[in-house]
C-alpha cells in the first residue's frame, strides 16, 4: 500500500466512479432492454431516464425465451451450453492437471518445449482452425454433435489451462509432502492432506477460466453445430438473425442476461484468484 | 533422484495425452488448412477456375480489392484497439494503485467487460452503435443527445468515412482495459514500495517518480500485454459478426470475411488461404515475443 | 549548496565553513500515532543533535526507532510536536525539501538502473548537469571502491556491494542529514564488522549529521558519538556510549546495553547498603532514602571478583565458557534475577567473568562480590536509576 495519507486517495475514488458507470452502462442497458415490452422498445413515452429503464418492467422476454416462442430455440441451446462446457472443463482440468503435475514435478525431455508450445497455441486465431475442422467434422459425422464440440473446446482451452497450472504448481512447496510423510502420515494421507489443499485453489482458478473461454465460445459454435447441438451463443446469433428490423430485441437481450449471469457471479465471487491465475505468465517473478 | 529412462516414463505418460490432442487438433488442422489452400479448384456451375492452386492462390487473394479492404480494416482496428486499451489500462491501474475504498469491488467490476461472452456483449453494443442520427438516435448516439454533446454523433462504424472501422474498436476497448489494468496492477505491486520512498527522498515529484522510476520497469509487462491485445484483435470475431452481423463488407476483416468465404461464397481453399496467411500474421507478432520471453527466463534461473 | 563545492580538496564533499552547513537535528516532543492505535508509536520524543554528530538510535524491535527515523526523513506523519533541521522547521515539509537522504535496510536501489545512474537520480531530478553528475558519482564511487561497477545493475552485484552503492547514493547528494535504516543487518557478520568501521570513518571524514538506527546494540556502542536508546515509543537514556554502559539510567538501559548483559536481581536494602547473599554492599546514604525496602541491583560480569574467603554472593557453576584470557561462568543463585524486561527469574542466568587461565569447574560452588563502585542500584517499582 501506498505510504499517502488516507486524504489523498479521496480525489481517486471519485475518479473511478465515471469508470465504473462506464463499464457497468452496457450490462445495466442489457438488462433494461430485456425488461422491456415491445412498446417500450418502441416508443419513449413508456421509459423512464430518458429512455433508460422501463417504466413497468415486463418478464414477458424471459417467458418468451423459456416457456413461449423462442424457447424451443432456447432451452435446448442452454442445456447444450451447460452439458459441452462442463464436460470440456471436467476433462480438460484433468489432462491439465497430469500435464502440469508432470511439468511441476518429473524430469522428462521437452518440458521446456511443451510449456512454450502450449502458449503459443493459445495464440493461434481460432477461426482458422474452422475451415479444416468443418472439413473433417463433415467427412466423419461429427458435425453437429455434442462431443463434435467437447473436443475442439479442449483444444481449446487446454493450451491456456496448462499454463496456468503449471505456474500454480510449480509455486507449490512439494517438500511438505516428504515432511508429512516423516511426521508418520502415509503417501496417499500425505497428499490428500497436504498437497490437494495447496493445489486446489490453482485448480480451481484453472477450472473456472477454462469454463469462461469455453462458456463463451462463439466461433466453433456456431460453426459446427446446427439445430441439434447449438449452444447458447450460437443461439443467440440467430436471434439476431434475418433482418435488422425485424428482431424481438427483448428476447436477445432476455437471453443475453441468462447467459451472462453465472460469468457475473463466479467474476465478482472469485476475482482475486481470477487475476492471479491470468497475469501469472505475462508477469515474472 | 534416479534419472534412468524408465523414470522418465510417468512424466511422458501423464503429458502424452494433452500432446496427442493438441498434436492433432492445433497443428495437424494447420497441416490441412496449409493443404487445402494450395488446391485447385473451379466452380461447380460454370467451370470456371476459381483458384489457381499452389502459390498463385495466395497472389489471388492477396491482390483482392475484397481481402485488401478488410485488412486495412484490421490495421485501423487494431491500432485504435491497442492503443485505447493500453491507454485505460494504464490509467485505471495508476488509480487503482494508489490505493481506493473498497478495491476488490473496483477490480471486479473492471473485470467483468471481459468474463462476458463477446456474443452477448456485441448485442448490446449493436444497439448502442446505432447509426441513426437526431430524431431517430438511439444507443451512444441518443446518450451523446441527452449529455448535451450533439455535434458528435455518428453513423460509428457504418459512417461513410474510411475509418469507421475505429468504432469498432470501442467496445473492445471496453471489453479488455480491464485485462490491461489487471496486468498493469500486478505490475506495480511488484514493485517494492522502499524505491517509491528512496526516489521521493531524492527530489522527485509524483510524476517524476512514475516517469523514471515505475513506468520502467513496467515496460516487460507492456509488451507483453501489447502483444496479447495486439494478437487478440487479429482473432477478433464474435464481436465483429454480433455488431455487423454476417457478410458485412463495411466491417469485414479477414476473420470475418473467411467465414464470408467459407459460408457463403463456399470457397474453402479461399478461406484456407485466409486462414494460412492470418496465421503467419500472428506468429509474426506472437513468435519473437515467446522467443524473447523464454530467453529471459532462462536468464533469470 | 555551493559552498559546499569549496573543499580544500577541490571536490564536492561536504565541507563545513562557517555557518554555512550547520545542520543540527532536533525532534521537539516529536510524536506519531498510527490510526486506530491505542498507544503511539513515538511519545514525545525529545533530542538534539548537533551538527555533524553521529547519532545512534537503538532498542528492541517495535520501539519506535525507524518509526523516528521515517518522521525524520518526512516518510511519516507527525501527529504532535515538530522536527527541526537547522533552524527550519520541516515537520510539514515533503521528504524532497529536507535536504536529506537516506540508507534504506534493503537498499532500495532502481534495479532498471546502473549504478551510475542510481548514484546519480537525484541529482538528475535536481537538474544538474550531466558532466558534474558524473564526476560526483566518480568520485563518490572512488571513495567507496564502486568505481568497476558503475556501469552494472543492482542484480549483478553482491550484497555488500549493493550496500555501498545505496550509501553511495547518499552521499553523492552532499545533503545536511544522513539517515540510515540497519544499513547492516543484511550482511553476513565479517562483511558486517568491515563495513561498520567504514561508515563510521566515511562519517567522521565527510562530516554530516548522521542518524543511524540498529537494533545491535554493539554496532550502537561501537559507531556512536551518542547513543538513544528507545522502548515501546519512549526515549530511555541518550548519552555517549562511556557514560550509558558506566551509568545506564534505568533498568532497561541496564540490561540492554552491554554484552554479556549486567546481572540484575532483587536486593533487600539493609543499613548502610544492600544485601548481596549475605553480603552488605555500600551505598550512598542518600540515595537509599527514596529506595524503600527492596531495590533492583545490576552487577556487570566483568565487575564480579571470585571471593576467596567465602564472603559474597554464591553462586553454583552450571556452564562454563572458556575464550582463552577470560572466561565466563553461567550459574543459578539464590538471589531472585530479573531480565531487563522484568519477567521472572528461573530462566535467567547468573553471568561473571572469571580468569580464562583458572576458570572454576562445573558444579563448583564459588562466591562473587562486586567491585567497589561498580555496583548500579535502581528502583524496584519505576526502574530508575538511584543514585549516581
Amino acid at each position: 500500500m501506498a505510504s499517502q495519507d488516507i486524504k489523498g486517495t479521496k480525489p481517486y475514488t471519485l475518479l473511478a466512479i465515471p469508470i465504473i458507470i462506464w463499464t457497468l452502462v452496457p450490462l445495466l442497458w442489457t438488462l433494461a432492454l430485456s425488461g422491456k415490452s415491445p412498446a417500450a422498445l418502441a416508443s419513449a413515452n413508456e421509459n423512464t431516464l430518458g429512455n433508460f429503464w422501463p417504466k413497468d418492467w415486463t418478464w414477458d422476454n424471459y417467458a418468451l425465451i423459456f416457456t413461449g416462442g423462442a424457447s424451443d430455440l432456447f432451452l435446448p441451446a442452454l442445456r447444450n451450453s451447460v452439458v459441452v462446457c462442463l464436460s470440456a472443463t471436467v476433462i480438460g482440468v484433468i489432462l491439465a492437471m497430469f500435464c502440469a503435475y508432470a511439468i511441476a514435478r518429473l524430469n522428462f525431455p521437452g518440458k521446456r518445449v511443451i510449456l512454450t508450445t502450449a502458449l503459443t497455441v493459445s495464440f493461434f486465431p481460432v477461426i482458422a482452425m474452422v475451415t479444416p475442422l468443418f472439413d473433417l467434422w463433415t467427412k466423419i459425422g461429427l458435425f453437429d454433435t455434442i462431443p463434435g464440440l467437447i473436443i475442439p473446446y479442449l483444444a481449446l482451452t487446454l493450451p491456456l489451462s496448462i499454463w496456468v497450472l503449471s505456474a500454480f504448481f510449480q509455486a507449490i512447496p512439494w517438500e511438505m509432502e516428504q515432511a508429512a510423510q516423516v511426521d508418520g502420515a502415509t503417501t496417499w494421507q500425505a497428499f490428500r492432506k497436504v498437497i490437494v489443499p495447496l493445489a486446489a485453489p490453482g485448480v480451481f482458478t484453472t477450472a473456472i477460466i477454462s469454463f469462461f473461454i469455453a462458456w463463451n465460445d462463439f466461433v466453433f459454435a456456431i460453426s459446427l453445430t446446427s439445430d441439434k447441438a447449438r449452444t447458447v451463443p450460437a443461439a443467440l446469433a440467430f436471434f439476431t438473425g434475418a433482418s435488422q428490423f425485424e428482431q424481438p430485441t427483448g428476447g436477445i437481450m432476455a437471453a443475453a442476461v441468462v447467459v451472462t449471469i453465472p460469468v457475473v457471479i463466479l467474476v465478482l465471487i472469485f476475482q482475486r484468484r481470477i487475476v492471479a491465475g491470468l497475469t501469472s505468465g505475462a508477469v515474472k517473478g | 533422484m534416479r534419472k534412468r529412462a524408465k523414470d522418465r516414463l510417468p512424466g511422458f505418460l501423464l503429458v502424452l495425452p494433452s500432446i496427442i490432442l493438441i498434436a492433432i487438433f492445433v497443428y495437424w488442422l494447420i497441416y490441412r488448412n496449409v493443404a487445402t489452400s494450395l488446391d485447385q479448384t473451379v466452380t461447380r456451375a460454370t467451370k470456371r477456375v476459381l483458384n489457381p492452386g499452389g502459390l498463385a492462390n495466395y497472389s489471388k487473394l492477396l491482390g483482392d480489392g475484397e481481402y485488401q479492404h478488410a485488412l486495412f480494416n484490421l490495421l485501423v482496428l487494431t491500432v485504435v484497439f491497442v492503443a485505447g486499451t493500453m491507454f485505460f489500462g494504464l490509467l485505471w491501474a495508476v488509480l487503482l494503485e494508489k490505493g481506493v475504498k473498497g478495491e476488490g469491488f473496483f477490480r471486479s467490476v473492471y473485470l467483468l467487460p471481459m468474463a462476458i461472452s463477446f456474443i452477448a456483449a456485441g448485442v448490446v453494443w449493436r444497439w448502442l452503435l446505432s447509426p441513426g442520427v437526431g430524431e431517430q438516435a438511439v444507443g451512444l448516439n441518443q446518450l451523446l443527445a441527452m449529455m448535451g454533446l450533439e455535434r458528435f454523433q455518428n453513423g460509428w462504424w457504418q459512417s461513410p468515412t474510411q475509418f469507421s472501422m475505429a468504432a469498432m474498436a470501442i467496445p473492445a476497448i471496453w471489453q479488455l482495459s480491464g485485462y490491461v489494468m489487471a496486468l498493469f496492477l500486478a505490475g506495480f505491486r511488484g514493485i517494492s514500495e522502499d524505491q517509491r520512498e528512496a526516489a521521493r527522498i531524492d527530489g522527485a515529484s509524483e510524476w517524476q517518480l512514475y516517469r523514471h522510476v515505475l513506468f520502467p520497469q513496467l515496460s516487460p509487462i507492456a509488451l507483453s500485454a501489447l502483444i496479447i491485445i495486439g494478437h487478440m484483435s487479429m482473432k477478433m470475431f464474435d464481436l465483429i459478426y454480433a455488431i455487423a452481423g454476417q457478410n458485412s463488407y463495411k466491417a469485414s476483416v479477414p476473420a470475418t470475411l473467411m467465414w464470408t468465404q467459407l459460408f457463403a461464397q463456399n470457397n474453402p481453399t479461399a478461406a484456407a488461404v485466409n486462414a494460412t496467411i492470418l496465421l503467419v500474421l500472428v506468429a509474426i507478432v506472437v513468435v519473437p515475443y515467446l522467443i524473447y520471453t523464454s530467453k529471459s527466463e532462462k536468464g533469470t534461473h | 549548496m555551493a559552498a559546499l563545492y569549496n573543499g580544500s580538496s577541490g571536490t564536492f564533499l561536504p565541507v563545513k565553513e562557517g555557518d554555512d552547513a550547520m545542520a543540527t537535528v532536533t525532534f521537539d516532543n516529536a510524536t506519531r500515532v498510527y490510526p486506530g492505535a491505542s498507544k503511539p508509536s513515538v511519545d514525545q520524543l525529545n533530542i538534539e543533535i548537533e551538527d555533524g554528530e553521529f547519532l545512534v538510535l537503538v532498542g528492541p524491535s517495535g520501539c519506535g526507532k525507524s518509526t523516528s527515523l521515517r518522521m525524520l526523513a518526512g516518510l511519516e506523519e507527525v501527529n504532535s510536536g515538530r522536527i527541526l533541521i537547522g533552524d527550519r522547521d520541516v515537520t510539514n515539509l515533503s521528504p524532497k525539501d529536507r535536504d536529506v537522504a537516506m540508507v534504506f535496510q534493503n537498499y532500495a536501489l532502481y534495479p532498471h538502473m546502473t549504478v551510475a545512474d542510481n548514484m546519480g537520480f537525484a541529482l538528475k531530478i535536481a537538474g544538474v548537469d550531466k558532466p558534474e553528475i558524473r564526476k560526483r558519482v566518480e568520485e563518490a564511487a572512488k571513495i567507496l571502491d564502486l568505481s568497476p561497477f558503475l556501469d552494472r545493475k543492482p542484480k549483478a552485484l553482491s550484497g555488500g556491494q549493493r550496500q555501498r552503492v545505496a550509501m553511495g547514493r547518499a552521499i553523492v547528494r552532499s545533503p545536511q542529514v544522513f539517515l540510515m535504516d540497519e544499513p547492516l543487518s543484511n550482511l553476513d557478520a565479517k562483511l558486517r564488522v568491515q563495513t561498520r568501521t567504514q561508515i563510521a570513518s566515511l562519517q567522521r571524514r565527510l562530516g554530516v549529521t548522521t542518524v543511524y538506527v540498529t537494533h545491535d546494540q554493539i554496532e550502537a556502542m561501537t559507531m556512536g558519538d551518542r547513543v538513544a536508546v528507545l522502548k515501546d515509543g519512549i526515549l530511555q537514556q541518550c548519552d555517549s556510549p562511556r557514560r550509558m554502559y558506566d551509568h545506564p539510567a534505568n533498568v532497561f538501559v541496564a540490561g540492554f546495553i552491554g554484552s554479556p548483559a549486567m546481572n540484575l536481581m532483587e536486593a533487600p536494602v539493609t543499613d548502610g547498603g544492600v544485601n548481596l547473599g549475605g553480603h552488605t554492599v555500600p551505598v550512598e546514604r542518600d540515595a537509599m532514602k527514596e529506595a524503600g525496602k527492596q531495590v533492583t541491583l545490576g552487577v556487570r560480569p566483568e565487575d564480579l571478583e571470585v571471593a576467596e574467603d567465602g564472603q559474597g554472593l554464591a553462586v553454583t557453576v552450571e556452564v562454563v565458557e572458556e575464550l582463552g584470557a577470560d572466561a565466563y561462568i553461567y550459574g543459578s543463585t539464590e538471589q531472585k534475577l530479573l531480565a531487563a524486561t522484568g519477567e521472572n527469574a528461573g530462566e535467567v542466568p547468573f553471568i561473571a567473568r572469571v580468569d580464562g587461565r583458572r576458570p572454576p569447574k562445573k558444579g563448583a560452588l564459588i562466591h562473587l562480590t562486586p567491585k567497589a563502585g561498580h555496583v548500579h542500584v535502581f528502583n524496584a517499582e519505576s526502574g530508575l536509576r538511584i543514585g549516581d
